[in-house]
């Protein structure tokens, strides 16, 4: 995989959330919203998450598929999966060597 | 009692008309974007905009959001994403018309059950070369299309299946269902014109003719299913890479297959002129009638699917 998340610019924690909602399966833009809120207790706006969308898919990590009439689904790639397990494994080593020094882990 | 009333109103007006500012604010801001990016992704913003009240917030992103679109348009909308629908229409337009060409060829060798035809391709050189070229072309070309095919129907029967998609299932298995159905009427015919004494040339020339519409027909609803497959299917860009080159090569094949068979009736023709006029073609109908149409429509179809495969390859050159 040549191209990494850091390339993503201020797009990059949005494409996790995004990623990471789509993990579970395809769903289109209010979906991923909607989603994203219940999991992180971020709500993306529409313009951030149109912001990210197409930098993912230019990447290959998530791919639309037929519209259902003004929304298209968006589903995470074989890519996407691969890109979003580093990023994932990055964070938990991030939240374990804080939990660590806080003395909490 | 009234007043309270009155002050409802005014509160209900008050937020009907910061609704419907919000809603302004959003279509102008939505307005913003450059006009190649709402047609892509337009619907979807608007959608999600409809449903969600615009804050602050939101109006910022959606303003950042269309400044972005202007600056990095080129690199937001010529990604993978479009190279991709577009090997995805390379990929099904060169493999439909190369299985086409495969069937049509099939056909053509049909004439070859013809005695006076295999006698005369043992005696001439470039006829039996030539042949033996379409056959061998046609051949390496439906293996080299089931190379790239293979993973894209394994994908997406994967997928099919574990979404219970039954009408994807379906379009998968009915190209499969048409090939069985039309070598077992090819057969069934082969035999009827082999063993029934009785068939004349009015009877073959039906039952060609109706073979041919039904095949034409199990081939076009075969392609339009696998089109829906091919450009519904979930597919990792190293699938869609292999699936382009795999019609490149396929379409290079058939067009030295369809050379090769008008290269075939000519030297024929240029070896034994007379076997032109007899009723050596397809169940009793004249070799011209059999060949004369299909080399015509394999070239064309060869140059069409050649002309295609060239689109995808400068697409996937430029691909990410």
């Amino acid at each position: 995989m040549t191209a990494r998340s850091s390339d993503l610019g201020r797009f990059a924690d949005p494409a996790v959330l995004i990623m990471a909602s789509l993990a579970d399966g395809p769903k289109h833009g209010y979906a991923l919203i909607e989603d994203i809120a219940a999991f992180s207790g971020t709500r993306l706006e529409p313009g951030t998450l149109y912001g990210a969308l197409p930098r993912l898919e230019r990447r290959g990590w998530v791919m639309s598929l037929p519209a259902e009439e003004r929304r298209r689904p968006y589903c995470l790639t074989e890519a996407g999966s691969e890109a979003l397990r580093a990023q994932l494994a990055t964070l938990r080593r991030v939240a374990a060597t804080g939990f660590h020094r806080l003395g909490t882990a | 009692m009234i007043r309270g009333g009155q002050i409802r109103g005014a509160q209900i007006r008050g937020a009907q008309i910061r609704q419907r500012l919000r809603t302004l604010l959003a279509r102008a801001l939505y307005g913003l974007y450059p006009r190649r990016w709402r047609a892509r992704y337009g619907d979807e913003l608007a959608d999600c905009l409809a449903r969600s009240d615009l804050t602050a917030r939101g109006a910022l992103a959606l303003l950042a959001g269309a400044v972005d679109a202007h600056l990095n348009l080129t690199e937001l909308m010529e990604g993978w994403t479009g190279m991709s629908a577009r090997l995805r229409t390379t990929i099904w337009t060169s493999w439909v018309t190369c299985v086409a060409l495969g069937f049509a060829a099939a056909g053509a060798a049909k004439a070859n059950d013809d005695g006076r035809l295999m006698a005369a391709e043992r005696s001439y050189r470039a006829a039996r070369v030539a042949f033996t070229t379409v056959q061998a072309a046609f051949v390496i070309a439906l293996a080299v299309i089931v190379v790239g095919a293979v993973p894209i129907a394994v994908l997406a029967a994967r997928d099919a299946w574990r979404a219970r998609a039954w009408p994807m299932l379906g379009r998968l298995a009915f190209p499969a269902a048409a090939l069985m159905v039309i070598a077992g009427t090819a057969a069934l015919l082969g035999v009827l014109a082999r063993h029934d004494p009785s068939l004349g040339h009015v009877t073959g020339y039906a039952l060609f003719i109706l073979w041919n519409v039904a095949v034409l027909a199990l081939v076009i609803t075969s392609a339009l299913a696998l089109r829906t497959v091919i450009r519904a299917a979930i597919l990792p860009p190293a699938v869609v890479r292999l699936a382009t080159v795999t019609a490149a090569i396929a379409a290079l094949l058939v067009s030295v297959g369809a050379i090769a068979f008008a290269a075939w009736g000519i030297a024929l023709h240029a070896d034994s002129a007379r076997l032109l006029g007899t009723g050596a073609g397809l169940l009793g109908t004249p070799f011209v009638v059999t060949w004369g149409p299909l080399a015509l429509a394999a070239i064309g179809a060869a140059a069409a699917a050649g002309w295609n495969a060239a689109r995808g390859l400068r697409a996937l050159a430029a691909a990410p």
